[in-house]
């Protein structure tokens, strides 16, 4: 997308904050260009005549006061005054962040905001390592607001005349070169801002320093920070005092980049790797199968019965979970009536809160269907196939809700297109988005031979034998694409994903889906781990107990372990609930996968934390208490209640061990997005909002988890979802 | 910047004085004053050796400081009907000389026995006119613009990019004054003088320190003038409490400087503002 001019040449702009008055004909000056109303303020509590508090959708620009001890200055005190602004990142986080494009970095520096692509999901708010990018909270479309750089000016048409009179000469071209920088520069009387190109900014800094060393910090903060900004600082005092992050040399989008650049060959190489093991367990169970013919028990699933349910569906709790969802549509009328900032206690110091807390906990919990479907497919665990239609179902359903969490979430859905017309560099939401609406198409294909069984369709059953595997090979070819732009990526993918459809095809009614069950696996492994990319470009929010480069195999480690734990949980809750018999020797093959997924995902973090040298401060402090409960009672704890056969075996055990393990990992999640997190509010960091979520995005998130039980039941009458419960025939 | 007559910075030979720091100076080979400040002469290119060059205070007739003022009347050669410069001898007198404001917490220490001006007739209406002490007023209020507004108001204050900036007046306190009240920055305050009272919420300075004249500490508070009740933003107008006795001379008010008591007031504490941008 960006091609920059060379490095030097990027325009920049220089604050001295040794030469700013304090007048603040900037901040007039950047309202009166970018035509935005005034904020009603009021005297701000220890901010001095700083005003507003915050940078915000309506001001750009502000002049953050500072009044510092200092004995070698009268009366003990020095005043800085420090204009606080978009940094015009040489390497953006915000630009990265975008699924759309809709932020892009233009060649000559400015860091650019085209409202028409922008589908509202806030990420480059959160993404921003300084906190600038604002959110429009009083409007139903809220938009994304940050500094121009005042780029819009130096598209303004040469003008020809002055007062009427003929502009001669090159008094034109000086006339236009005078109004091409940025408003604030123009508007300052005191010398403290300069335009130019970046190398010119950088020599007059360096300059300034060398002239007068005494008075100048010897730093120019932007230079080098996060790979460089456009915007420079001068300052005569530290620039810690005034607030400014202390941040290396590595720009945060190269975590992402190098996350995100891994996808397209893992996809490949996950495809390839989940066809041979097929093939490979396919032939051993099929020997087995040979060898023991005249048994009936062949491992072929044919013998599992499914049958729907054959109960009452108003029953007392399913009127508490329709009154839910009542309320749930109300929530959601009201979300769009009364807009985002009107429903929500978001705000730009929280620009995600109980949605996407909703989003990343109910992704990883119903990790369980892809976990299934692999274990029962591609690893032939035909013991477990009874449990398959459950974790389908469930992950279908909670997918497709968190598909309209996220609709409910998204400030401007209905831009949601752009996100087919974009091609964004390397971002964790682009991905994430094409990842998981691709896998929900794979659930429903996963689910349809069951509504298909019960009804009949007789044709549609064929067309779902015949196609589901090209479906597959298409699909993950699109993804691959989407994501690398890359034909020969696109091509290896459509060549591996092709053969394998055509190896695995439909050759009799009894065929297998083990094309949708390699696609599950394949996209879920992809979309559970970039949504732990998706706070990668966080390192400077997210507590170092959590953070890490290689968070995201994490997250899909843990998946699989909340996954299967909540297919058992599910299962047992069905035995329970439905006065059904538990079949505990199949849990306990469940549990012991949870036990092997806990194992690694936990070997895996600490591992990860041991060698990056974060083990050893991790355990103090409020935040330590909870990264210790994390680990250990949602981590350690069930590990060891799940480590032994006759253990796992007892219904009691394997609850509790289900539920800490599940609980864990949701307990991680909150941890990201929330608990874990310093929101320090925006630039000046002067004023960070508290967050509670409103009656609103309580109504939304629990309504649909209602929905999600309720319809789970009502499948579960419809169709067949559930397994015969038949006497065990010595499993 | 500039700083006005800043040859007087300079001795007779257009050299800055030893041991002080240079300002301008008259370049003896390009023949003209420069120097780091642009030189406030009548004739950049008239060196100390001409007339123009010994003029330092050149806006006033004689070019030169005065010690006291006079009748004066400088002719315009072109114009025998105008002057070009007058001077007049002052109400109170030709030299000048110290004098506290009418409310001030102390004594004159030059002449004990006349505190203030002995030309300024103050009250003039006995019963409009109090005049406050430092036993019920012990400190001191200070009065200035805002860079942000203009005089009154009037104009600024209508407009919603300045109010933005400065929405409302402050009392601004040094820290001493505060943690004695108890008060915190954005806490409401009632400062009353002899003439009214007023409710403004308070700013807490570490700018802004007690002054020490004599063995009396005097502790000096501050208020911008800009306010009014009408316009965009309103407020209470700190001219409830400045004194209008005025200078004899010019006939100025006192706005500057008048005698105040700060308490808490029982207002709810000031609510930061609602967040950005946002519904309140």
């Amino acid at each position: 997308m960006t091609q920059p001019v060379a490095a030097g040449q990027i325009k920049a702009t220089l604050i001295d904050v040794a030469n700013c008055i304090g007048c603040r004909a900037c901040q007039v000056a950047c309202k009166q260009w970018n035509e935005q109303e005034g904020e009603q303020t009021t005297m701000e509590a220890e901010l001095g005549f700083q005003n507003p508090a915050t940078l915000s959708a309506k001001t750009y620009t502000l002049i953050a006061f500072h009044e510092l001890e200092n004995a070698q200055k009268p009366g003990g005190v020095e005043s800085a005054f420090v204009m606080q602004r978009c940094l015009h990142c040489l390497e953006p986080a915000c630009v990265s962040a975008c699924p759309t494009t809709a932020l892009y970095r233009q060649p000559d520096g400015p860091v650019s905001y085209n409202e028409d692509k922008c589908i509202g999901c806030r990420y480059c708010m959160l993404a921003c390592p300084w906190d600038v990018p604002t959110a429009e909270w009083d409007t139903r479309a809220p938009k994304i607001s940050k500094c121009t750089h005042c780029a819009d000016r130096a598209d303004q048409p040469v003008p020809v005349a002055f007062n009427g009179k003929p502009l001669a000469g090159d008094a034109s071209k000086r006339f236009a070169e005078s109004i091409a920088i940025p408003a604030c520069v123009k508007a300052c009387p005191a010398d403290a801002l300069r335009y130019g190109t970046r190398d010119e900014m950088l020599r007059l800094a360096r300059k300034r320093i060398a002239d007068r060393p005494d008075k100048y910090v010897d730093h120019i903060y932007g230079e080098k920070e996060l790979g460089g900004t456009s915007v420079l600082y001068l300052s005569t005092v530290p620039f810690e005092k005034l607030g400014f992050p202390k941040y290396g040399e590595k720009p945060f989008p190269a975590f992402t980049a190098a996350a995100l650049g891994a996808v397209p060959p893992a996809v490949i190489a996950l495809g390839a790797l989940l066809g041979a093991a097929y093939a490979f367990f396919r032939k051993r169970v099929q020997a087995v199968a040979d060898g023991s013919a005249a048994s009936k028990h062949s491992g072929d699933h044919g013998h599992v019965e499914f049958e729907p349910l054959r109960r009452h569906l108003l029953t007392p709790f399913n009127w508490v979970l329709l009154l839910l969802m009542a309320f749930c549509a109300v929530s959601l009328v009201a979300r769009f009536a009364l807009g985002l900032g009107g429903s929500t206690n978001l705000s730009d110091t929280y620009p995600w809160g109980l949605w996407i807390l909703f989003d990343l906990v109910w992704i990883a919990v119903a990790a369980g269907a892809f976990a299934m479907a692999g274990v029962i497919y591609v690893l032939q665990r035909k013991d477990l196939y009874g449990l398959g239609r459950t974790a389908v179902l469930m992950g279908l359903l909670s997918y497709s809700f968190v598909m309209v969490t996220l609709v409910a979430d998204l400030g401007l859905p209905w831009n949601s297109y752009q996100l087919a017309l974009q091609a964004p560099e390397h971002s964790a939401m682009f991905e994430v988005s094409w990842c998981v609406g691709l896998y929900v198409t794979i659930l429903l294909l996963e689910f349809l031979p069951v509504p298909i069984e019960r009804w009949g369709f007789p044709r549609a059953a064929a067309a779902w034998r015949r196609w589901n595997g090209a479906y597959v090979a298409a699909a993950v070819t699109l993804f691959v694409y989407l994501l690398s732009r890359n034909v020969l990526y696109a091509l290896a993918t459509a060549v591996v994903f092709g053969a394998l459809a055509w190896i695995f095809r439909a050759r009799d009614g009894k065929a297998e889906p083990i094309m949708l069950a390699i696609a599950a696996v394949t996209l879920s492994t992809m979309h559970q781990s970039s949504l732990g990319s998706l706070y990668l470009l966080m390192p400077n929010m997210l507590a170092p107990q959590w953070w890490s480069p290689v968070m995201p195999v994490s997250f899909f480690l843990s998946s699989i372990a909340a996954g299967t734990a909540l297919v058992t949980l599910i299962d047992m809750w069905i035995a329970k609930g439905w006065r059904r018999p538990l079949e505990i020797t199949r849990l306990a093959s469940v549990g012991q996968i949870t036990f092997w997924a806990l194992l690694v995902y936990l070997v895996f973090r600490v591992g990860d934390m041991a060698i990056r040298n974060q083990l050893s401060g991790a355990f103090t402090g409020k935040l330590g208490m909870a990264f210790a409960a994390e680990i250990l009672l949602g981590g350690v704890l069930p590990l060891i209640l799940l480590a032994r056969r006759s253990l796992r075996q007892r219904a009691g055990v394997l609850c509790v061990a289900s539920l800490l393990a599940v609980g864990g990992v949701a307990y991680n999640r909150m941890n990201v997005v929330l608990f874990a997190m310093t929101f320090r509010g925006r630039m000046p960091w002067e004023a960070p909002e508290g967050y509670a979520p409103s009656i609103v995005e309580w109504g939304v998130s629990i309504g649909l988890i209602a929905a999600t039980i309720f319809l789970f039941g009502m499948a579960a009458r419809l169709m067949p979802v559930l397994s015969r419960a038949e006497p065990s025939e010595g499993h | 910047m500039r700083i006005l007559y800043n040859r007087a910075s300079c001795d007779k030979d257009g050299k800055p004085y030893p041991g002080s720091k240079p300002i301008v100076w008259w370049d003896e080979k390009a023949k003209k004053w420069t120097g780091y400040d642009v030189p406030d002469v009548p004739v950049a290119t008239d060196g100390p050796d001409t007339p123009n060059g010994q003029r330092p205070f050149h806006l006033g007739a004689e070019g030169v400081g005065r010690l006291f003022a006079a009748v004066y009347k400088d002719p315009d050669p072109r114009f025998t009907e105008y002057w070009r410069d007058v001077a007049y001898v002052p109400k109170d007198g030709p030299l000048p000389e110290m004098y506290e404001p009418v409310e001030s917490p102390v004594d004159n220490v030059l002449h004990p026995r006349v505190k203030s001006n002995p030309m300024l007739k103050y009250p003039r209406v006995a019963s409009h006119q109090p005049i406050g002490t430092a036993d019920k007023y012990p400190y001191v209020l200070m009065t200035s613009t805002v860079a942000e507004h203009w005089c009154a108001g009037s104009t600024t204050r209508n407009i919603p990019w300045l109010n933005e900036l400065v929405p409302e007046p402050v009392l601004e306190m040094p820290v001493a004054l505060a943690q004695k009240l108890e008060v915190k920055s954005g806490d409401w305050v009632r400062v009353s003088s002899a003439r009214g009272e007023i409710d403004v919420k308070a700013l807490v300075t570490p700018r802004m320190k007690a002054l020490k004249i004599g063995d009396r500490e005097v502790t000096v508070v501050w208020m911008p003038y800009n306010w009014g009740f009408q316009g965009l933003s309103t407020g209470p107008s700190v001219n409830h409490l400045t004194i209008d006795a005025t200078d004899p001379g010019a006939g100025t008010q006192e706005t500057k400087a008048c005698l105040v008591n700060v308490v808490r007031a029982n207002r709810p504490a000031a609510r930061r503002s609602g967040p950005r941008g946002r519904r309140t």
